[in-house]
């Protein structure tokens, strides 16, 4: 290289730097301004009427998981089946904890031994074109069914529902098979029955998609094959429907692409009861816009926009539309804890008080401020987050409030000093300094994307303030669950990355699965702590036979009480999503989906 | 030599041609120049190469005493979290209020963590590099003279290793060695146990064999000196160490040979470079190993290991040192770039590449998180790779021609 040209070079860098820190410094600024003390509250849900007409075009990353309401798990895919099908029974947009009949004709009749369901149906339900015809409840005793084939694979049929007579350990091959629990008295009628007193958590998981009606008739040929097609054919009952073919065929649905839905001509509102308004002529789901920052600023800027089925728009989006579009931005409780496992069954987290000492010097409000701050979600006290039954019963926002370790948000060291003092004499090691001082690294797995992994970073400096070390590790989300924090014999330590969301509002499905010892799997485990307290597990099997209403959620309540006593994890964010929609959009969150409910949204 | 001195006379021909002469002066000012001599006159005068330089050594200051320089600023240690720091939204602060370079998204001190991020970057830099050129090097030299099967048996190893992309090598070793315990599971114990046996049979071997058969052949050869005795004793002492180390050190450690964070990026990028570092040096071995100096060492009777690193090693040094400065550069990218992707030194330690991937998606919002660490990585790239060509015209002035 010529010496000059190398001089060229060097200059040429320095003053690419200058100009660059030049032209960044114009944009400095690290102030936030919400304005308003209501920002970041859950937003009032408005149920006024809305106009009719027009088109909304939604925003999205990628593609809906399924249409199939067989297979659909995710959140964004029950947005599309609650406007496109009619479950036995759904929510409304204001109100998450008493569902409300929808396919349903009232609610659902429980035998006084807990283990019968009766549910009467609507007449004159009609499915869109090509089927064409009445919904009985044949088609809804179909839709379990095929939901216990390996070809339509559920993702918790046999979660919630294997307490029905005749449903199989594992999913049956080859032909769909009948289940004998499940009965049709005649067309508008079903019965449910079942192995075990279950009955108030299996009425209350029939909002779920698998009991969307499905026509027998018309889907089998596509469940005979491995995997069903019937996810590209699926047989639609609500206001909407993606848009389809003389065959069924859903050529409305491009995946990757976009999604086009127009109105269900058969679809009758106020001949069949169905409470949806559906004020727009159709949505368009637009896909690729998985840069989260630009479809958000492009909603907060364009018109007849809503977006995004990939979480909260990014905090600095967030920060400007609070000021200048804060009539766009809404927010609804997602539902969840996220909290950090500590494994109840691996050294020195097998003793309490090492536990209580933890929770008490974890400075939760760092935890928060990985996910957005406060905007973004409360601090979480305890397991029954906002939204769910039994959350007010729990105490509310101050769940815990009777145990010192669980009021500090900021974190406590004297007080985690105090417990640490009571594990030292029962033997764990503890330092001079009054801090843990045991000489093994705990295996702490973490996710390796963020928000996660920031998350992570906090917990692994707050744990090293705790005289913890650390051999931390970090992995993609799955294997974090599939290969380490779901597999007890891995022995993982700390797992600060899990959390668990309702997929219906009930107690006993936020606390059953993730804290009784009898659930403890060897894979695909979700009771990460371990948790295994002979008095929690019982007082859980005793509350899951109490009838739905108060006494269940107060039942569940104390539950969570005892949970919390044990301090088997760090439970530091319920969340919130914020949605936003453009100027004139009125966008209805619906919160139990957690998004926007397109069929109350309109536009102005 | 004689090129320098020619120039070492022109350029002194004023001064002898200058005022005061007259008297037949002696030519005693005409003196030799040794090569280094030459090369560091050479060196001298590329005033660019000699910045770069100087930055380079301030990089290393930098780097041995970063935690005096953040003291000496009144900066935060480098992983100390201050979520007092950051706004509501948990957004980065910048530059300013106590923070120098403003804080990233956990409320760590940038400025800090740029000055810790130099030591990652040297530290992966320089060891992948002697790593590189050790192995390389060696190779290299038995590839190339001994030619024939050896030759051809290290030559595809090499266009297998070369065949590989660089990075999706790095990508795929580094993700499964990054992830959970690491990679190559190792018994350590039992490695430790054959590497123990095989050391003192290699000393018995190659002092008994020796003394038995070489005794045999001519009882009156004259004892063996003690340096020729601790030579022929490395190879064993070397394997009983090493076994002894795993068998009774590092017997208790688990997990496997190469654990995550810096072993991996470092045992990656030393891979990715040995196959380099080796083809040249068998190319140039290839050529040396026809000259008559080596020809002349054969026919002394010289061994094959006393003509490889006495006659022909000492000729390579000019490649190595300038392919060596070329490879600095290029493994502080291939480390900024495994940590970018994720595969690189694990959380909390800094890395200019993991530091400017995680500044990547808060850029328009928080320039100060990716300016520093990236200007950091720019300049020291552009350094090295400066110093490097000014190494090669000062060893080699005929290439820039």
């Amino acid at each position: 290289m010529k010496r000059s040209l190398r001089w060229a070079v060097m200059l040429g860098a320095l003053i690419a730097l200058v100009v660059g820190l030049t032209a960044c410094g114009g944009s400095s600024s690290n102030s936030s301004s919400t304005n308003g003390s209501k920002a970041g509250e859950p937003t009032k849900v408005d149920l006024s009427a809305g106009k009719k007409g027009g088109k909304i075009t939604f925003l999205a990353a990628a593609d809906i998981d399924y249409a199939d309401p067989g297979q659909t798990y995710y959140t964004f895919g029950f947005m599309v089946q609650q406007a496109i099908n009619r479950p036995l029974y759904s929510f409304k947009p204001d109100d998450t904890t008493t569902p409300v009949p929808d396919l349903a004709a009232g609610p659902p009749e429980i035998s006084a031994d807990n283990k019968t369901i009766t549910v009467k149906i609507r007449q004159g339900v009609k499915y869109a074109p090509p089927v064409n015809r009445e919904v009985t409840t044949a088609d809804v005793k179909y839709a379990f069914e095929r939901s216990f084939s390996k070809n339509v694979p559920s993702g918790y049929a046999g979660t919630y529902f294997s307490s029905i007579e005749g449903t199989p350990a594992k999913p049956n091959t080859g032909d769909i098979k009948p289940i004998s629990g499940i009965t049709t008295p005649d067309k508008y009628t079903i019965v449910f029955k079942l192995k075990a007193p279950q009955a108030p958590l299996v009425s209350q998981a029939l909002v779920m998609p698998i009991t969307v009606p499905v026509p027998e008739e018309y889907a089998k040929p596509f469940d005979a094959k491995l995997p069903s097609t019937y996810d590209q054919y699926v047989a639609q009952t609500g206001p909407y429907m993606i848009q389809n073919d003389s065959k069924g065929k859903l050529v409305g649905r491009k995946p990757g692409k976009q999604i086009t839905m127009v109105r269900n001509p058969n679809w009758d509102g106020k001949a069949t009861g169905d409470y949806r308004p559906a004020y727009l002529d159709g949505v368009t789901i637009e896909e690729g816009n998985d840069q989260l920052e630009v479809a958000s600023r492009r909603t907060l800027s364009g018109n007849g926009l809503m977006c995004c089925d990939a979480g909260s728009p990014p905090a600095q989006v967030l920060k400007s539309a609070l000021t200048s579009n804060k009539d766009q931005i809404a927010f609804v409780p997602s539902g969840g804890t996220r909290y950090i496992a500590l494994n109840t069954k691996v050294k020195p987290f097998d003793n309490l008080n090492v536990r209580k000492a933890v929770v008490a010097g974890f400075d939760k409000n760092a935890l928060r401020q990985t996910r957005g701050g406060k905007l973004l979600g409360d601090i979480a006290t305890g397991w029954l987050p906002p939204g769910i039954p039994g959350f007010e019963e729990a105490g509310g926002l101050t769940q815990g409030k009777q145990y010192d370790f669980d009021t500090k948000p900021t974190g406590d060291l004297a007080l985690a000093k105090q417990y640490f003092a009571k594990a030292k004499a029962e033997g764990v090691p503890i330092g001079s300094n009054g801090l843990y001082n045991g000489p093994d690294k705990l295996l702490t797995i973490a996710t390796n994307a963020d928000p996660g992994k920031k998350t992570a970073e906090v917990a692994q400096n707050q744990f090293t303030k705790l005289g913890f070390k650390l051999q931390f590790r970090i992995v993609p989300q799955d294997t974090l669950y599939t290969k380490f924090c779901g597999v007890p014999s891995q022995k993982v330590a700390i797992c600060p990355n899990v959390g668990w969301f309702k997929d219906f509002t009930d107690p006993q499905s936020m606390l059953d699965a993730t804290f009784n010892g009898n659930n403890i799997l060897q894979q695909g485990n979700v009771n990460w702590p371990q948790l295994d307290v002979p008095a929690i597990n019982d007082a859980m099997k005793a509350a899951a036979t109490t009838p739905v209403g108060t006494e269940r959620n107060k039942a569940w309540a104390k539950i969570n009480d005892m949970i919390i006593g044990q301090a088997p994890a760090i439970p530091w964010i319920w969340d919130k999503t914020a949605l936003i929609a453009s100027k004139d959009v009125k966008q209805v969150p619906n919160g139990y989906t957690t998004v926007q409910d397109l069929s109350f949204s309109s536009l102005k | 030599m004689s090129t320098g001195a020619s120039e070492l006379l022109q350029g002194t021909g004023g001064v002898v041609g200058g005022p005061g002469d007259g008297e037949a002066e002696p030519a005693a000012a005409i003196a030799a120049r040794s090569p280094f001599e030459l090369f560091w006159r050479r060196l001298r005068r590329d005033k660019v190469a000699l910045v770069a330089l100087g930055f380079i050594a301030l990089l290393v200051i930098v780097a041995v005493f970063a935690p005096l320089i953040v003291k000496l600023f009144g900066a935060h240690p480098p992983n100390d979290q201050n979520s007092a720091a950051l706004d509501d939204f948990g957004s980065a602060r910048g530059p300013g209020g106590g923070y120098l370079m403003g804080t990233d998204g956990l409320g760590r001190d940038v400025f800090s963590r740029t000055l810790y991020g130099a030591r990652v970057s040297l530290e992966v830099a320089l060891i992948t590099a002697a790593v590189a050129v050790v192995i390389g090097v060696t190779l290299g030299l038995v590839a190339g003279y001994f030619r024939g099967w050896v030759d051809s048996a290290l030559s595809r190893v090499f266009d297998v290793l070369l065949a590989f992309p660089v990075l999706l090598l790095a990508l795929g070793l580094g993700a499964a060695c990054a992830l959970g315990n690491g990679c190559i599971a190792v018994n350590y114990d039992r490695t430790g146990q054959v590497l123990i046996v095989l050391g003192i049979l290699t000393l018995v071997g190659m002092h008994g064999w020796n003394l038995l058969m070489t005794r045999r052949r001519d009882p009156d050869l004259p004892p063996l000196r003690l340096g020729e005795i601790v030579g022929r004793s490395i190879p064993g002492l070397l394997l009983l160490v090493v076994g002894l180390v795993l068998a009774v050190v590092v017997k208790k450690t688990n997990g496997a040979l190469i654990q995550p964070g810096l072993p991996v990026v470092i045992f990656i990028i030393a891979l990715a470079n040995i196959p380099y570092m080796a083809r040249i040096i068998r190319g140039q071995v290839l050529s040396l190993r026809e000259k008559e100096f080596v020809e002349a060492a054969q026919s002394l009777g010289a061994s094959n290991t006393r003509i490889l690193f006495r006659h022909i090693l000492p000729n390579l040094v000019a490649p190595i040192i300038v392919y060596t400065t070329l490879l600095i550069p290029q493994n502080i990218l291939l480390e900024a770039s495994l940590s970018f992707l994720g595969v690189g030194v694990q959380p909390p330690q800094a890395s200019w590449g993991a530091m400017i991937a995680d500044a990547a998606t808060i850029f328009d919002t928080a320039w100060w998180y990716m300016t520093f660490p990236g200007a950091a990585l720019l300049l020291t790239v552009l350094a090295f790779n400066l110093v490097g060509d000014g190494l090669q015209d000062a060893l080699n002035p005929r290439s820039g021609q």
